[in-house]
């Protein structure tokens, strides 16, 4: 079933819409929320929880594409339930792979924490991601922004998962290197 | 700033970078499915039903394994076995290295003729070379039966039941003192395990590489301990379970602890039974595999219920734990019954649980440090020769918590690239970086060595030791690296080193070309040079002639 169809649904109030996201998205929601959560059971939970809020928003939202909606939505929960579980001190004790990998990126030598503006971070973050080439960007999105799991990333993008695992590496130290000359670390 | 707020700030990208990562759809439904089995649990409806698909039709019955035997008249024993007599059996390898090149060779050309032949399947396969995930926990208390369902997932019809996995071979091996696989007496071990050598020994012969025996107690006329080539057999393909050379050069396979039997190596003739065995104290090859152990191993490559046919390249036991990886290659069959596509994998067991995980292949030869728990896997970055490897480094502490299917630990700890030849030391690799030309070809003196340390922090664990080295084939031994030089053409050299590259001691000159080093035993090496003639490395020189083999 295409976006549009299923969109259809959505608008017609049709309770097979949710049937058919799910079928459809379900698999790329959970693995966006296991991927942040690290909890099979949450990310069942919210992934049920977009699946609800989809059938309340999507007759008044028209999303181009319908995948990115449901997974950023997904982001979205389970970076709350994190907060919540940090600010419970609870989770299952496993932390998030993707924060694991990320902090390759924040470390530096003085080891000094700054406090940072967020917008320019975000502007420095744009500029290395606009420069590079469009698979180590999506490959960059798929893992930290959608924290999907690496032999996912490699069949979307029909390459080896060693070769994610390298280009990840690789662009977790450019981005480091780049930070520094930015002036965040 | 913290790894949150990079984090938070990734959540913050604009749209088009969201949708532009997502917006082709996944490729290939089957590798859809290959990843739904991967990150679902049984529980999941999608993997369910996906694999409990229509399995196609079995394609050829394979036969089960059983390793033939030839009892030779037992020799006379002698009690000196000493280092040189060790060298100068070991010393024949050369001879044994060039008829194995050739009959290698040979075989390589059979096998490219034959259908669905090992490198057929490789070329056909466009899966992704090695997998990662773990294995859902609840799969670990699954059913012994060897039909039916477990946990709602049909096993594969194909996996062979309990009767015929375990029909141990007739006389897998004699106890002590009773005949051996290879025909000789005693328990077989292992001399040395390092890429492209195995040597065995037993109270009456040494074994090279599967294809030459060689006597402790025998001379010839020039008063050279006396070899022969364990298949005699004239115009034998060395391809069939009653040839002696298949049996111990495709069969056997060794941690440089261990030693273990298998259906095929990977350079082996495939389609035999999947079985591995694991020799124990007495000399008796058990398997290896629990019943259960091993379905549930098998059925998590079946993702697709298609059939399948194991292989293994490497076997480790990590330290004196109750761990061991295995590489091993699994052969899938389409419904037309012909072999389409191959995956490599890399399994590391828990026999003491009976848990398990599905993590890297290791191209390369596989190494444990056993000082700081780390497992290193080498996955070559290509086809060619040299190699380059991807050099994944994990921690068995943090894989040991992995067993628990809601921790993703798959993530190496460590990855770095390395060049072709490496070795432990102290804790430490020791490696080279790519120095090739254009053409792939090794160019000495251009090579850098490093040295990974895990003791030291992950920006400073990379070190360079010395650029544009004339230092070649490095191994270690004795607390020592030892090498090869190439100055110039008469000036090869094998040195030894300290870690730190300082106290260079010359070990031996020869106006030859130095073609490999292989340590033997501590501290004896052999070399072969270019008119294919070995030299024992303990200090002292024994050349043996190797016409024989001609």
């Amino acid at each position: 079933m295409t976006d549009a169809e299923l969109l259809a649904l959505f608008v017609q109030r049709d309770e097979r819409a949710v049937a058919e996201t799910q079928a459809k998205y379900g698999r790329l929601c959970r693995q966006v929320a296991y991927g942040i959560l690290a909890n099979q059971q949450d990310a069942e939970e919210i992934t049920n929880d977009v699946l609800m809020r989809a059938w309340d928003v999507l007759p008044q939202e028209q999303p181009k594409n319908l995948g990115a909606f449901l997974a950023v939505m997904t982001r979205n929960l389970s970076t709350n339930r994190l907060d919540q579980y940090t600010a419970q001190r609870r989770g299952g004790g496993a932390r998030p792979a993707v924060l694991d990998e990320l902090a390759e990126c924040t470390a530096s030598a003085e080891n000094v924490e700054h406090t940072v503006d967020a917008r320019m971070l975000d502007d420095a973050l744009r500029q290395f991601l606009d420069a590079l080439p469009a698979e180590q960007r999506t490959v960059f999105v798929l893992r930290y922004y959608y924290a999907l799991p690496l032999p996912e990333i490699a069949a979307r993008k029909q390459i080896g998962v060693s070769k994610v695992k390298v280009m990840l590496m690789r662009l977790r130290k450019r981005l480091n290197e780049h930070l520094k000359k930015e002036g965040f670390l | 700033m913290t790894e949150r707020e990079l984090f938070d700030a990734i959540g913050r990208l604009p749209e088009h970078y969201r949708t532009e990562a997502l917006a082709l759809e996944q490729p290939c439904t089957e590798q859809k499915n290959e990843i739904d089995a991967l990150f679902d649990s049984a529980s999941h409806t999608e993997a369910v039903q996906y694999r409990k698909a229509p399995e196609p039709e079995k394609p050829v019955n394979r036969p089960v394994a059983v390793l033939r035997k030839t009892v030779p008249q037992k020799p006379q024993k002698s009690g000196i076995l000493g280092l040189t007599a060790i060298a100068a059996a070991v010393a024949l390898t050369v001879g044994v290295f060039a008829w194995k090149m050739r009959q290698d060779s040979e075989m390589q050309g059979n096998s490219a003729a034959m259908p669905g032949s090992s490198a057929d399947y490789v070329q056909q396969s466009d899966i992704p070379a090695e997998t990662v995930t773990m294995l859902p926990e609840e799969q670990s208390g699954s059913s012994t039966q060897t039909t039916g369902q477990t946990d709602g997932i049909p096993l594969p019809e194909d996996v062979p039941d309990a009767d015929e996995m375990f029909t141990p071979s007739p006389d897998p091996t004699g106890k002590n003192g009773g005949v051996n696989t290879m025909g000789g007496h005693g328990l077989l071990k292992t001399v040395s395990n390092t890429p492209g050598t195995l040597i065995l020994e037993d109270d009456d012969n040494w074994y090279i590489n599967g294809g030459t025996r060689i006597s402790k107690t025998v001379h010839n006329a020039n008063g050279h301990l006396y070899g022969e080539l364990l298949c005699q057999k004239p115009g034998c393909a060395h391809q069939l379970d009653d040839c002696p050379y298949f049996n111990c050069h495709n069969r056997l396979l060794s941690d440089g602890k261990n030693l273990y039997m298998t259906g095929a190596k990977l350079d082996g003739v495939p389609n035999l039974d999947q079985t591995l065995f694991k020799q124990d104290e007495s000399g008796i090859f058990e398997p290896f595999f629990s019943p259960d152990l091993y379905k549930r191993v098998i059925t998590s490559f079946k993702q697709n219920n298609q059939l399948t046919e194991i292989s293994y390249a490497y076997v480790l036991q990590l330290g004196d734990t109750d761990t061991f990886y295995i590489a091993l290659r699994a052969t899938f069959y389409n419904a037309a019954n012909t072999a389409n596509e191959v995956r490599l994998f890399g399994v590391l067991l828990d026999k003491k649980s009976d848990r398990f995980a599905i993590t890297l292949y290791s191209d390369g030869k596989p190494l444990y440090d056993a000082e700081h728990e780390l497992l290193y896997l080498f996955e070559s970055d290509g086809n060619y020769y040299p190699r380059y490897y991807n050099a994944c480094i994990y921690d068995m502490k943090q894989i040991a918590l992995s067993y628990d299917p809601e921790q993703d630990v798959t993530e190496p700890a460590e990855m770095i690239s390395v060049f072709h030849a490496y070795t432990l030391l102290d804790g430490k690799l020791y490696y080279y970086n790519d120095c090739t030309d254009a053409a792939y070809r090794l160019l000495p003196g251009e090579c850098s060595l490093y040295c990974y340390d895990p003791e030291k922090d992950r920006d400073h664990a990379v070190m360079l030791l010395e650029e544009k080295t004339n230092r070649m084939d490095i191994t270690a031994a004795d607390g020592r690296l030892y090498y090869r030089t190439h100055a110039s053409v008469g000036k090869d050299k094998i040195c030894s080193c300290a870690p730190d590259l300082t106290d260079e001691q010359v070990v031996y000159e020869t106006p030859q070309v130095i073609r490999n080093l292989y340590p033997i035993e501590d501290p004896a090496f052999i070399h072969i040079d270019a008119e294919a003639s070995i030299f024992l490395l303990d200090g002292t020189e024994e050349k043996i002639d190797a016409s024989f083999y001609d």
